[in-house]
């Protein structure tokens, strides 16, 4: 199996991943607001592009010019608009930005990018280069998401592991 | 129609790239946690360190006299709830001399 085809299935259960991490991390206690923030806004706009995936895949046969020119847009409206979110609720409440809040607007723009660079590639200029990279840079962000979402986790055990090497 | 779109997702990069920015500014403009404070006393010097940023950034007005007076109101009530901060902090000198 292929690396790019082997991501794109993995794609379906990481946001399993980022509800049972986002969960761990409230259960636990070892969150901070800017994490929650962060976290909340990753599971909806993750959600939301799952569910308008097969509608518009579905679209696609009736309505094949919408779907070609809104694919991409779509994907990076969300993109950007999840990372609007996470400023502005920073901002509403005055919390400083956590790495992991930081890591994810810098993950949301850097989607953007690949969407927009996507859709020159495929629908502007039809020329298909970015096949393969767009599959992997689409689904290794997402796996980023999930590790970015563990964080407080591993930092808590790294934490605790050495405290215990210290006693 | 295509370049249109393009044109667009050109504008959500700008903005995606501003935001990044501007998070990062706003992350700078907040004061650094004092390790023997409270957790709740940091976080209140915190908010009132990016409201202060706010303030600064306002037209000049009655309205930016008046949120000078309550930011110096409030930053003095958070130092007076501190036993180590009874004197008026030295931000607040300088927050004054900005001002002036």
């Amino acid at each position: 199996m292929q690396y790019s085809h082997f991501l794109y299935e993995l794609n379906n259960y990481v946001w399993l991943g980022y509800v049972l991490a986002l969960l761990a991390t409230y259960l636990l206690n070892i969150g901070n607001r800017s994490y929650y923030i962060a976290a909340i806004i990753v599971v909806i706009s993750t959600l939301v592009m799952l569910v308008i995936e097969p509608i518009y895949v579905s679209l696609g046969k009736d309505y094949p010019w919408f779907v070609w020119n809104f694919w991409y847009f779509t994907w990076a409206s969300i993109d950007i608009l999840s990372a609007l979110l996470i400023y502005m609720q920073h901002r509403k409440e005055r919390v400083r930005f956590g790495f992991v809040s930081i890591s994810c607007i810098i993950t949301f723009v850097a989607l953007c990018i690949v969407q927009s660079l996507r859709h020159l590639d495929m629908v502007v200029m039809g020329t298909n280069l970015m096949a393969t990279s767009f599959k992997v840079l689409v689904n290794s962000f997402s796996i980023g998401f999930l590790v970015l979402l563990l964080h407080p986790a591993y930092s808590t055990i790294k934490h605790r592991f050495r405290k215990v090497l210290m006693q | 129609m295509n370049w249109f779109m393009l044109l667009f997702m050109a504008i959500y990069v700008v903005l995606g790239l501003a935001l990044v920015v501007k998070a990062k500014r706003f992350n700078s403009i907040s004061c650094n946690p004092e390790p023997e404070k409270s957790a709740e006393f940091n976080e209140k010097l915190n908010k009132l360190a990016c409201l202060r940023i706010e303030i600064e950034n306002m037209p000049a007005g009655y309205r930016k006299v008046k949120a000078q007076e309550m930011w110096l109101k409030e930053l003095n009530t958070l130092m007076a709830s501190d036993d180590q901060h009874r004197q008026p902090a030295e931000n607040v000198v300088q927050f004054r001399h900005i001002n002036r």
